[in-house]
């Protein structure tokens, strides 16, 4: 019997049932399309964040107060909402000197950020008030696009000067220059020295910022002695572990902790955060991929029980065909056929629902849609698996029917 | 055994069951059907005439002896070599016509063709032939349901005879049918007859046996008549 005909054949008896097979085919549809829009979605979530992250560099590295209970993985305990006072400006100009971390290119400091009203704003924009050392801008690729950022010496006098957002900027001053006007802050007037260029990173809006030097921010604005992060950046990617331990040493020598247990900092490097997120967005995935799957587990045992009806259906039919000189192999592969058929379409029809809904998600999400070659064969293999695994009983069962008692049916 | 023997049947055992459920249906059975024959199985229900025709149609196995069909032994052949042999050598027409729903008078004659493996073209060729011959040549496009009871059973017949088969066993062929039909069947299985097929029908009915050359009457799974006809009508 030629291969042809057996699928003619199966194409027929799903067609002569049409509503019951497209209702069939609804479950594997739903589920393989749950399957493709998870992996793929993840895939493109996953990589939005790690471009994110790699925008910073990939040689920069960032001190936090507070020690973490596992070595790279754990949050210190500042990102907990636990206060630690304990590093200082001082700290960031130890680390700066190049007798005591050699591979350091750069490095500044930021205080914790704070929430500031600006008069002149009229919706009442939140802006985030930052404040930082002159090296920040550099470490973190922001770019000025009008004036300059504050010096060194702005820091060290405390002065009143400003760094502004281009959201900012465009709600006070239009399309008039920024540079050299004033702006009120807490208690004081601040100079404008330079606009930044504004943008999103994880769906903040950088032109929303306002930087002040981090010595202002700690005495007039925040009435602090401590900063909340020191940025690193050290000469090249491959001398980060090496940085790393130098500034550990430093930091407990300093700090005078003798056991690594009782650090009062956490040294993060962004091949740290890359590895975290790659591992929380990998395990999120799966989950999720996990239920999915379960979805199409229901599916297939739909296929199962309509295959089971039908073939209940077509007892008379199997026993016909087989007084007419069907092999057990011809009705097996006929009625596995169908099943494969059903969830092969079913497959098929998900995988495209999975693509056009991964690449609306990645459109709404504003990330780059991309299709691994895993969110392709593993929903094809599921399919093909699927149908092979749930047709393969009850084909089994029809071709296994005794002529007679099937022709005999009633 | 001559050269024109189609069929034998050698001290042919079936029973169902066993220990103090067996049940004897056919007890030491033997029987000769030559080429051309037309024979009628006639019984009171129970006598084992329907196990008699599955038997010979290779559609059931005997409990014990032999059955030789042109010569060979068939009756311990596999399952898949009983398949082919009811494809090419045999044909089946039944009580409830047995068609496939839904599906054209064409396409239910060709089934037969598509498990001998017979190409699509030649396949259309031949049911058309077959169809046209059982007088169903302006019905070939027409579903079951469109059909009458008649015109099923000759769907039925047409896709017995399309492998050309040596043999036609007719289990019933007119209980589903009323009586001008039954004779318009009846009068096709004739012909058949006369053009050279061997045919065996399994009836109750005495006119609808009265068709056939050689009535074989079967009571508890013995045969207790088996007469030749001159007056065939």
């Amino acid at each position: 019997m030629n291969q042809f005909s057996t699928l003619k054949m199966a194409l027929t008896a799903l067609w002569i049932n049409k509503v019951r097979s497209i209702l069939t085919l609804l479950g594997i549809v739903i589920g393989i399309s749950a399957v493709v829009v998870i992996i793929a979605s993840g895939e493109g979530v996953q990589n939005f964040v790690l471009n994110q992250i790699q925008s910073f560099g990939t040689n920069v590295m960032t001190v936090m107060p507070g020690g973490s209970d596992d070595d790279r993985m754990g949050p210190p305990a500042a990102v907990m909402g636990v206060t630690v006072t304990t590093l200082t400006m001082d700290d960031m100009y130890a680390i700066g000197d190049p007798r005591n971390v050699p591979d350091v290119l750069d490095v500044g400091a930021a205080s914790a950020a704070t929430q500031v009203v600006i008069p002149g704003i009229e919706d009442d924009i939140f802006v985030a008030l930052y404040g930082v050392s002159p090296s920040y801008f550099s470490i973190s690729n922001m770019d000025l696009v009008e004036g300059d950022a504050f010096t060194e010496d702005d820091v060290k006098e405390i002065s009143t000067v400003a760094v502004i957002g281009d959201t900012v900027k465009t709600k006070l001053f239009g399309d008039e220059d920024a540079v050299g006007q004033k702006i009120k802050l807490g208690n004081h007037r601040y100079r404008i020295v330079g606009v930044l260029e504004g943008g999103t990173t994880f769906g903040i809006d950088m032109g929303k910022m306002v930087y002040v030097p981090v010595t202002t921010a700690q005495k007039l604005l925040l009435g602090v002695d401590y900063v909340s992060e020191i940025m690193i950046r050290v000469t090249s990617e491959d001398r980060i572990e090496a940085a790393r331990a130098d500034v550990q040493n430093l930091l407990r020598e300093r700090h005078r902790i003798t056991d690594s247990k009782n650090d009062d900092f956490t040294i993060r490097t962004i091949k740290d955060a890359l590895a975290t997120i790659q591992m929380v967005m990998g395990a999120l995935t799966l989950f999720l991929a996990a239920i999915a799957a379960i979805s199409l587990l229901v599916g297939g045992i739909g296929i199962m029980n309509i295959m089971l009806v039908s073939v209940t259906e077509r007892t008379r039919e199997i026993g016909l065909r087989k007084a007419i000189g069907a092999k057990r192999k011809d009705i097996l592969i006929q009625f596995l056929l169908e099943a494969v058929l059903l969830t092969g379409i079913g497959g098929l029809v998900g995988f495209i629902f999975g693509i056009s809904g991964a690449a609306l998600t990645a459109v709404i999400g504003n990330w780059s849609f991309h299709i691994s070659w895993q969110a392709i064969v593993l929903p094809m293999l599921m399919t093909a698996f699927f149908g092979v695994v749930f047709g393969m009983y009850p084909a089994v069962r029809a071709s296994r029917l005794d002529p007679i008692a099937a022709l005999r049916y009633e | 055994m001559t050269a024109t023997t189609l069929v034998k049947l050698a001290d042919l055992n079936k029973s169902y069951g066993t220990g103090s459920t067996e049940t004897k249906v056919l007890r030491g059975l033997n029987l000769n059907i030559d080429r051309g024959e037309f024979v009628a199985i006639m019984g009171p229900s129970g006598s084992g005439k329907s196990t008699l025709m599955h038997i010979l149609g290779l559609l059931d196995r005997p409990t014990d002896g032999a059955y030789y069909l042109a010569g060979d032994r068939v009756d311990s052949l596999s399952e898949d070599a009983l398949a082919s042999l009811r494809n090419q050598r045999m044909g089946f027409v039944f009580q409830s016509f047995n068609l496939l729903p839904r599906t054209s008078a064409l396409e239910n004659v060709e089934l037969p063709l598509i498990y001998a493996g017979i190409s699509a073209s030649e396949r259309r060729t031949r049911a058309t032939q077959v169809l046209e011959r059982i007088g169903l040549a302006h019905r070939i496009h027409n579903a079951p349901s469109q059909l009458s009871g008649g015109e099923q059973q000759r769907v039925a017949i047409a896709r017995a005879l399309v492998c050309n088969p040596e043999i036609v066993f007719a289990d019933e062929p007119t209980g589903n049918l009323d009586t001008k039909n039954s004779l318009e069947i009846m009068e096709v299985f004739k012909r058949l007859n006369q053009e050279g097929h061997t045919v065996v029908l399994v009836t109750h009915e005495d006119d609808i046996a009265s068709f056939a050359k050689r009535i074989i009457r079967l009571k508890d799974g013995v045969v207790v008549a088996d007469e030749l006809r001159g007056d065939v009508q």
